[in-house]
């Protein structure tokens, strides 16, 4: 049969004028019909695990469930997935799929031959969306194998996608696994960053009750570091898991961030979508962003922001130093945005924020910028241009300029060696420089993707689970050199 | 032996509530791992439900073999109004994350007063405390709008003895005329230079008791009651400008270097959403609240 390298299934999205008034998911995945003729798509590549497998982080099987999908076996294709990541429904939705497997498919990409091909790569991402929701929703109770108690007991700390993976993968061999997080909800960034419009709290609900079921216990509310200390814990389990992300906020040092309005995107966003104040007064916690609102940045925390300040009904600028291009968010995304009315300024660097004579935040002046060539070579540099300071009249700003080091949990702990953005250093077995204790995730590479971090706690589960059966620990313990490969 | 972490894990209710003036509410909390590691000046945030705001309160009292601690809540806000509202008799809290902030640096400073502005006498009780045991020189001031907010006078005067422990009123006939500022001023001049003052209250006060510490040289350390969301170290909203650093308080404080402290900008940061928090504590009250009262006559 001829090669289908163009008609590609895309899935529906609610038109901008519905989705931007509520904070419901607006991606509405695809129909069953779909599903069997985007299956349709895939060529079922031999040496598929040097194409879209190589390029997902958790190297899912993916032709493999693609043929269990055509021949109309979603709860094995279901199951084929689960062996190398837990939680299909959620990187099915949030996974930049362009950039991993589905960059990575023949029909766009050889990556054998390194050459680009002509046509659209297979809606991976949404066939595997659609085989985790078809679960969920099925009520089909899918029995995970758990083999026999083996008296070990793992802490992990932290309940977003790292920890969350760690907890799944230890507990199948039998471990006892207790997972601790400061916040009182179970997903980390999932639950209090990405917002609901794009990750619907049902799924990251589900995932959590199934993961009790399994017998993992949540201890929420716990900051280690200050609630009790990572020696505590060391004592009381054989094993620990340090999966507390590298998320906090931060600003650009401007003058004017004392201002009232001025938010970082992570004290936006944690309102927003994880005390609900877009439940507001129902729900108590407010936010507050005026008429007019700055989002800056270029990433997917700037995206999320400008979303969430949209379904607000607030008039959103993005301001961003750099072009569309070089931004680290799709271009799709900032077409979805720019549908739902934000504004985009695209080479503009923000200098200060300008306060009322109340203290309040009512501008935020600008400088246009230029991009120059790169005297070194390197990619195109943008340089102010003179005379071309700005004001964006706003009654907020929201920093979406990144996170950094949070190191709660691990600070003061001489054992543990950390690295100059003060993450925790890992072998590549993800081990730390303390016996017994390993992380993953966001905190070893300083930020990445969800299913990076998926891909993490399961090769650290791994490597955990021989060091609790064997005890053994490299004597000459070193620091993986590039932590950001692992 | 301290108890190990994992046996002090357990689902936080409130147990027991004592109503000792007409916004003062002492509640009673179960919660295993607060009650036995909790240190003085420490504290803990509760979420009473789902949707309720996030509300950090001082631990005044902890009984580990009881697995409960203490708190003093004036209820004036959406989230305190919902914890005495619903809450009494064993119902299960959402959420309770402590203990925590850097406990109180309880040394041997010499002569201490402490200060405490309504609810702060409370937040106060433990560290005047520990410092006493610690072998310094302890005298308090309980400072309260009128006499139905100067709270734990008895239990300070038993502590402490009554010519130690001055109460202070703004507005009212009952011990001695004043706030804050006018109890630190006082006892400079009747009792001599403290070595330290700690204070414990609303922002408005804190500010005024540092301009006193300040001018007069007093080491000062105070619970500084920023506005705070996580309160574990993510968000930045409890920012506080100390000196030329940014610290974040549900981190380094509650109680930092008061004479360091921008106060002016705390308080108007606290500020921020005054409309927003009135709003909601009205829905609460007429909305809320009746349809919660409803569904448990109706069950
Ligand atoms: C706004 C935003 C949007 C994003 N969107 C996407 C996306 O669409 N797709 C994608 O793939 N990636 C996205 N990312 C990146 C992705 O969310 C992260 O890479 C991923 O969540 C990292 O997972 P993690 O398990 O390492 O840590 P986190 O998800 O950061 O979880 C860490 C957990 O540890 C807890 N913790 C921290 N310190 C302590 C302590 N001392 N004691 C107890 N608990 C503690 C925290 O409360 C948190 O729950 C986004 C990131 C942000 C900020
Ligand atoms: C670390 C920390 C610990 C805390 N511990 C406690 C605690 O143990 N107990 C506790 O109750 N609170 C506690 N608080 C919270 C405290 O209630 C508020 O955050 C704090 O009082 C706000 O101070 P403010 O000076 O900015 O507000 P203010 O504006 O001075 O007052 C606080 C609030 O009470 C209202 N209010 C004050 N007096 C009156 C009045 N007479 N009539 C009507 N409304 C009034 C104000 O309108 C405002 O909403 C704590 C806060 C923090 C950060
Ligand atoms: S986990 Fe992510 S990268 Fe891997 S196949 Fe699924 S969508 Fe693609
Ligand atoms: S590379 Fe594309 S076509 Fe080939 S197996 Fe993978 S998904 Fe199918
Ligand atoms: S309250 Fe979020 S960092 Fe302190």
């Amino acid at each position: 049969m001829a090669i289908r390298w163009f008609d590609r299934n895309e899935t529906c999205l609610l038109p901008p004028e519905v989705r931007k008034k509520t904070f419901k998911e607006y991606d509405m995945g695809y129909t069953i019909n779909q599903l069997l003729d985007e299956a349709d798509r895939c060529i079922f590549c031999r040496d598929y695990d040097k194409r879209c497998k190589a390029g997902c982080p958790v190297e899912n099987d993916i032709p493999v469930f693609i043929d269990l999908v055509e021949k109309g076996n979603i709860v094995e294709a279901y199951k084929t997935i689960l062996k190398t990541n837990p939680f299909p429904a959620i990187t099915g939705r949030v996974c930049p799929q362009e950039r991993l497997c589905e960059g990575s498919c023949i029909l766009t990409y050889d990556t054998v031959k390194k050459k680009k091909n002509k046509g659209l790569p297979v809606g991976i991402g949404a066939i595997e969306r659609f085989i985790g929701d078809a679960i969920r929703i099925s009520g089909i109770q899918i029995d995970e194998e758990i083999k026999p108690d083996t008296g070990k007991k793992v802490a992990i700390i932290g309940a977003g996608p790292g920890g969350l993976s760690a907890a799944y993968y230890l507990r199948k061999e039998g471990h006892e696994v207790h997972v601790f997080d400061a916040l009182p909800y179970v997903g980390g960034v999932m639950y209090y960053g990405i917002p609901p419009e794009r990750l619907d709290r049902a799924v990251l609900k589900w995932e959590e009750e199934r993961l009790r079921k399994m017998g993992i216990k949540f201890h929420l509310g716990v900051l280690v570091g200050r609630s009790v200390t990572l020696y505590d814990l060391y004592e009381e389990f054989d094993a620990i898991i340090l999966a507390t992300g590298s998320g906090r906020g931060k600003m650009m040092g401007i003058p004017g961030e004392e201002l009232n309005g001025v938010y970082t995107a992570i004290e936006f966003l944690t309102r927003v979508n994880m005390l609900k104040a877009y439940k507001f007064p129902e729900a108590g916690t407010p936010v507050k962003l005026g008429k007019k609102t700055a989002v800056i940045g270029g990433g997917f925390t700037a995206v999320d922001c400008v979303l969430d300040a949209i379904r607000l009904g607030v008039e959103t600028h993005l301001v961003y130093r750099r072009t569309r291009e070089t931004s680290s968010a799709r271009d799709v995304e900032w077409d979805h945005v720019a549908e739902e009315g934000a504004i985009l300024h695209w080479l503009t660097q923000p200098l200060e924020i300008i306060g009322d004579e109340n203290g309040n935040v009512k501008g935020l002046k600008c400088i246009k910028m230029e991009l120059v060539p790169d005297p070194e070579g390197g990619r195109p540099r943008p340089k102010p241009i003179e005379g071309s300071e700005h004001v964006i009249e706003v009654d907020s700003v929201i920093f979406a300029v990144g996170q950094e080091a949070n190191p709660t949990a691990y600070e003061g702990v001489k054992e543990i060696q950390t690295n100059k953005w003060n993450n925790v250093d890992v072998d590549e077995c993800f081990r730390t420089s303390w016996k017994g204790v390993f992380a993953v995730g966001d905190l070893v590479n300083g930020g990445d993707t969800v299913v990076r971090a998926i891909a993490h706690g399961r090769k650290a589960a791994k490597y955990c689970h021989e060091y609790l059966t064997t005890g053994e620990w490299p004597e000459n313990w070193q620091a993986h050199p590039k932590p950001w490969t692992l | 032996m301290t108890a190990k972490v994992v046996e002090l894990l357990d689902k936080p209710k409130v147990v027991g509530k004592k109503q000792v003036s007409p916004r003062g509410y002492f509640l009673e909390i179960y919660h295993p791992l607060v009650a036995n590691r909790a240190k003085p000046g420490q504290f803990v945030t509760l979420q009473a439900t789902e949707l309720s705001p996030r509300q950090p309160m001082q631990v005044v009292d902890t009984n580990p073999q009881k697995g409960t601690f203490s708190i003093l809540a004036e209820a004036y806000n959406r989230a305190t109004v919902e914890l005495v509202e619903l809450f009494g008799s064993g119902e299960e809290l959402f959420n309770v994350e402590g203990p925590l902030g850097k406990p109180f640096p309880v040394e041997k400073y010499g002569t201490v007063l402490v200060v405490g502005h309504g609810w702060g006498a409370g937040a106060n009780f433990p560290v005047a405390k520990a410092l006493a045991e610690a072998g310094n020189e302890v005298y308090a001031a309980l400072v309260g709008g009128t006499r139905e907010n100067v709270y734990c006078e008895k239990e300070y005067k038993e502590f402490f003895g009554e010519s130690r422990v001055f109460v202070y009123t703004e507005d009212d006939d009952y011990g001695r005329e004043g706030g804050a500022p006018q109890a630190v001023e006082n006892f400079l001049e009747e009792v001599g230079k403290p070595d330290l003052v700690v204070y414990a209250g609303n922002v408005g006060p804190g500010e005024l008791v540092a301009e006193v510490t300040r001018a007069k040289d007093v080491k000062n350390l105070s619970l500084v009651a920023s506005m705070m969301l996580c309160t574990s170290g993510l968000c930045l909203t409890c920012r506080v400008k100390k000196g030329d650093q940014m610290v974040q308080n549900c981190l380094e404080g509650p109680y930092l270097d008061g004479n360091a402290v921008d106060w002016k900008m705390v308080a108007f940061r606290n500020g921020y959403y005054w409309d927003l928090e009135k709003e909601s504590l009205e829905y609460f009250l007429n909305k809320l609240l009746p349809r919660l009262k409803r569904k448990k006559q109706q069950s």
